[in-house]
């Protein structure tokens, strides 16, 4: 390792240790990257220094991870692969990728709100798995019959950026599943409120009802049909009766075609 | 699917070949989950911080320069940081941590990590960390795992600043002359191709 560089010769020997760690203060960050771009001599201890730091990653025992994170891992390539330009075009390419991306969607947000601290919630669990097994099921039955269905994601404001789901839309039926997570708690007396949208005028949806891990589902069944509306918005409130939107938007969906 | 290497792998992710990305997901989950659970102490967090890593992955697998380094090596480095991202951005949140114990392990994903590769590696880490004076391991685990900086350590332990950094360069120096220049790099992994 070359460690003999030291900061007193004009380089930045003394510093390395920390840059690839991560442990510089922003001043000294800037003055190793700086003395950095020209010096092959300090670049080549940085290679080496990080050559050791990459191997403190296995020092951990590995740790088997829950099934749901390949379930929701999927989901959320479907989802990405949904909001990506070339699939804007609303309706999925096949059917059956909507059948996948559905089912996969409800069921990893479902596994995902399964929240285990003992053991005997692990048996409840299990039975849950197979309740929603079944459930993607009757799913995958229900969309099979639609083929007009189609997803599109919900994208996120400024407000909520964590904030990422889908809504599934079956006009035939004129009725659609918001679904998303990743949504700020909210103080006591404020509320999500979904909102149909179709220009200038907003129709109250209903409020979406939020759980502690922020995630949220709510089945719409609008008395207009859904082509008529252009998208939807979810804003907070602090009445869940409000006829117009008059809080902070924390995301949205396109839905028209 | 699974024959294909690390950069095989890479490769059909940069072309959106969700199938890849799976693959790469079963062969590292342990690992990536080991770690940031690790750093984090708590399942669910560390589990977001894996998800959102191996998407990280699918969106600029395609700009990724392999020359840069192995694709485990890359996971790893995106693992460590949003953990320590999210360790740091989380303090003096109230305690609703949830301990990796409870989570059930029956439930567990499958995991196609070369084990003995990852064993030989880990152990050979854990004897080098043995083998440094402690309070130089001490710096480098500070650093690695809490993301504190030079001066928070130097706060911690309650030492001079220029000591934090003595230590530093000494422990990953020594670190590197029992690890790297013996051939147990990190490069070395059979499932990377390289």
């Amino acid at each position: 390792m070359t460690g003999g560089i030291e900061h007193d010769q004009g380089h930045v020997g003394d510093l390395i240790a920390a840059y690839v760690l991560d442990a510089l203060d922003p001043e000294e960050l800037e003055l190793v990257e700086r003395h950095l771009e020209d010096c092959p001599q300090c670049q080549a201890a940085v290679i080496e220094a990080r050559a050791a730091i990459d191997l403190m990653a296995y020092l951990p025992d590995p740790q088997p991870v829950p099934l749901r994170a390949r379930h929701r891992l999927l989901a959320r390539l479907h989802a990405d692969a949904a909001s990506t330009p070339e699939a804007a075009p609303i309706r999925l390419r096949s059917r059956l990728g909507w059948l996948a991306a559905a089912v996969a969607a409800v069921l990893a947000l479902a596994f995902a709100w399964q929240s285990l601290q003992s053991q005997a919630e692990v048996q409840e669990r299990e039975a849950q798995v197979r309740e929603l097994e079944q459930r993607g099921q009757v799913l995958t039955q229900f969309v099979n019959n639609r083929p007009q269905g189609f997803v599109m994601p919900i994208e996120s404001t400024v407000a909520a950026p964590g904030a990422r789901g889908g809504i599934i839309l079956d006009p035939t039926s004129n009725a659609a599943l918001v679904m998303i997570e990743g949504l700020p708690r909210l103080p006591t007396g404020q509320a999500y409120v979904v909102w149909l949208v179709d220009g200038d005028r907003y129709i109250n949806a209903g409020v979406l009802p939020v759980d502690d891990q922020g995630r949220g589902e709510l089945y719409l069944t609008p008395q207009e049909a859904l082509s008529t509306f252009t998208g939807i918005a979810i804003t907070v409130e602090t009445g869940a009766l409000a006829s117009s939107p008059n809080g902070q938007p924390v995301a949205q969906a396109t839905i028209g075609r | 699917m699974e024959g294909r290497d690390d950069r095989e792998l890479l490769q059909a992710i940069a072309r959106q070949d969700a199938d890849a990305l799976v693959a790469l997901f079963d062969r590292y989950n342990r690992l990536a989950f080991g770690l940031a659970y690790r750093i984090l102490g708590d399942a669910f967090v560390a589990e977001e911080v894996v998800q959102d890593a191996f998407m990280s992955i699918w969106r600029h697998a395609a700009s990724y320069d392999l020359s840069r380094g192995t694709v485990r090596t890359w996971l790893l480095t995106i693992v460590r940081n949003r953990a320590i991202d999210q360790l740091r951005g989380r303090f003096g949140r109230s305690q609703s941590d949830v301990d990796l114990d409870t989570v059930a392990p029956l439930l567990a994903a499958p995991d196609e990590w070369d084990d003995l590769l990852s064993e030989i590696q880990a152990s050979a880490v854990r004897a080098a960390l043995r083998a440094l004076p402690e309070e130089q391991r001490i710096a480098i685990e500070l650093a690695y795992f809490e993301g504190l900086t030079h001066v928070e350590i130097a706060e911690r332990l309650s030492i001079p600043l220029g000591t934090v950094k003595s230590r530093l360069r000494l422990g990953l120096q020594k670190l590197h002359d029992l690890l790297v220049t013996p051939g147990v790099r990190s490069e070395s992994g059979a499932s990377d191709g390289t």
